[in-house]
């Protein structure tokens, strides 16, 4: 294994809130935070099964990542990728294309809007036929989606929202690790088992 | 009346077949009310050859501690399943440490749903799981230990174990109603899946990474025809029983096939139970 190094991707972290945005993302999570505090005491029987309306905005910001990811996942393949890397963001690209799909499914809107912004600020470092340089940003990427997931999963009230998200983040942490064998970027079993990854702050969008 | 063949294939039944069939179904109804007047004995459905009696689960109450002790016992139960393997000194340098380390998460974890356990109102719970243990197990590794290929059985079951780890935590992450209790399986969860990849990585490199069940065609095996296991075998996070072949052939060439499972009723440390350990 070779030593990780820096990350060609920066991605912007939920805290702090440095910008305007990310300040009213953070005023959103307060928000939702409060509502999630409420529902703690609640008994597990009387959480809905399907989304409520606060449920669906932030799944509409979760399904707008998983098409952002399976457009980076693209980018890299017409950019040239062979192999098990191009193997690899295939079946990536589809994986979250279903992601997408059912979330959307589950909220009952179509999964047809990507986060342009996420888009723009990770396209260069997909946009590459190296496998090392793909495997680094995808490996960022992957960990990346799973943190943010997990920072929305609290926020979520209804049972199928939160079952959906569990499910997708586990295959994240795994496809998260391939990508690391892969591009072998980890330097220890720290690196591969708690990798350094901050959230998206996601919740700017689901409040506007 | 005639019987004629109709378009579609079907007969047509004049009014004579209709009482004939009526008169039947008379005679049948009466033969099973008398049959069925002054039955004694057990009413269960009917078993055929030898079979371990049925033990009914408790009937407890299951609660977040419920749910997190069964959490840590599981963990320690998988613990213990690499503790044994270390011990047997099949595992190379780079396998032992790979084992040393989920040992180490494994306990972590453990603790970390005990100290969980006590913050809900419950007892932590500091034992293997004994279901688990009698029936999965102890079978499992005197499989394993008398195998034609010992080293297989044990990354196949490491993966296994870690996958269906996972599941639970994925599963419990959803039916806590306490958010520090959910917030924890979560992370578990995210780990034990990253275990279950670096197994199947650190196995097979490359070859391990998708399987290609997903891409729908069906699942490849070895020369053995034992299933191979991948670092990624489904789109999402799958909650389904596993499948695991190990051990020797026997003289037909088959060989013994544990199912794995989340924890269920009969496999769930109740409050009311007293530790084993």
């Amino acid at each position: 294994m070779t030593p990780k190094g820096l990350s060609p991707v920066d991605l912007d972290p939920a805290a702090p809130a440095t910008s305007r945005r990310s300040l009213i993302g953070a005023l959103g999570a307060v928000g939702l935070a409060g509502a999630a505090a409420l529902s703690i005491a609640r008994p597990a029987s009387a959480a809905p099964t399907s989304p409520t309306e606060g449920d669906k905005a932030l799944l509409s910001q979760a399904m707008q990542l998983e098409l952002t990811a399976e457009a980076l996942y693209r980018t890299a393949l017409a950019a040239g990728l062979s192999g098990v890397g191009a193997d690899l963001a295939a079946v990536f690209a589809e994986n979250h294309a279903a992601y997408a799909s059912e979330i959307a499914g589950a909220a009952g809107f179509s999964a047809d809007t990507r986060n342009d912004e996420v888009f723009d600020l990770l396209e260069s470092a997909f946009d590459t036929s190296d496998a090392d340089a793909f495997a680094e940003a995808a490996h960022s990427l992957e960990n990346t989606a799973a943190a943010t997931h997990k920072t929305l999963m609290p926020e979520y009230e209804s049972l199928n929202a939160r079952r959906i998200t569990a499910s997708i983040i586990t295959v994240q942490a795994r496809m998260a690790t391939v990508l690391s064998d892969f591009g072998g970027l980890s330097s220890g079993f720290d690196d591969l088992f708690e990798p350094d990854a901050e959230a998206l702050d996601l919740t700017a969008g689901a409040t506007s | 009346v005639t019987r004629r063949p109709v378009a579609d294939g079907a007969a047509r039944f004049g009014r004579r077949d209709a009482i004939k069939l009526g008169g039947l179904t008379i005679s049948m109804a009466a033969i099973v009310a008398a049959c069925g007047e002054d039955r004694e004995g057990d009413t269960s459905p009917g078993r055929v050859g030898y079979a371990p009696p049925i033990t009914d689960p408790p009937d407890y109450p299951i609660d977040d501690a419920v749910l997190l002790r069964t959490a840590s016992s599981l963990e320690l139960t998988i613990a213990e399943v690499y503790q044994t393997a270390l011990g047997t000194d099949l595992l190379d340098a780079e396998k032992v440490a790979l084992f040393e380390r989920l040992v180490e998460d494994h306990l972590a974890v453990a603790d970390e749903m005990g100290e969980l356990t006590e913050s809900v109102g419950g007892e932590a719970w500091e034992c293997t799981n004994p279901w688990y243990m009698n029936r999965l197990v102890e079978p499992l590794i005197a499989t394993i230990l008398a195998s034609d290929d010992p080293m297989r059985d044990i990354l196949n079951t490491a993966n296994a174990l870690e996958s269906i780890a996972a599941a639970t935590h994925q599963t419990l992450t959803v039916d806590l109603t306490d958010e520090a209790a959910s917030a924890a399986t979560l992370v578990a969860a995210t780990l034990e899946s990253r275990h279950a990849a670096a197994i199947a990585t650190a196995a097979r490199g490359a070859d391990g990474y998708v399987s290609p069940a997903i891409g729908g065609t069906g699942p490849e095996t070895d020369a053995d025809g034992i299933a191979l296991k991948f670092a990624i075998t489904d789109r999402f996070g799958s909650t389904g029983q596993i499948e695991l072949v190990v051990g020797a052939p026997d003289v037909n060439g088959v060989r013994e096939t544990f199912l794995l499972q989340t924890p269920s009723l009969n496999a769930l440390i109740y409050n009311e139970l007293e530790p084993s350990c």
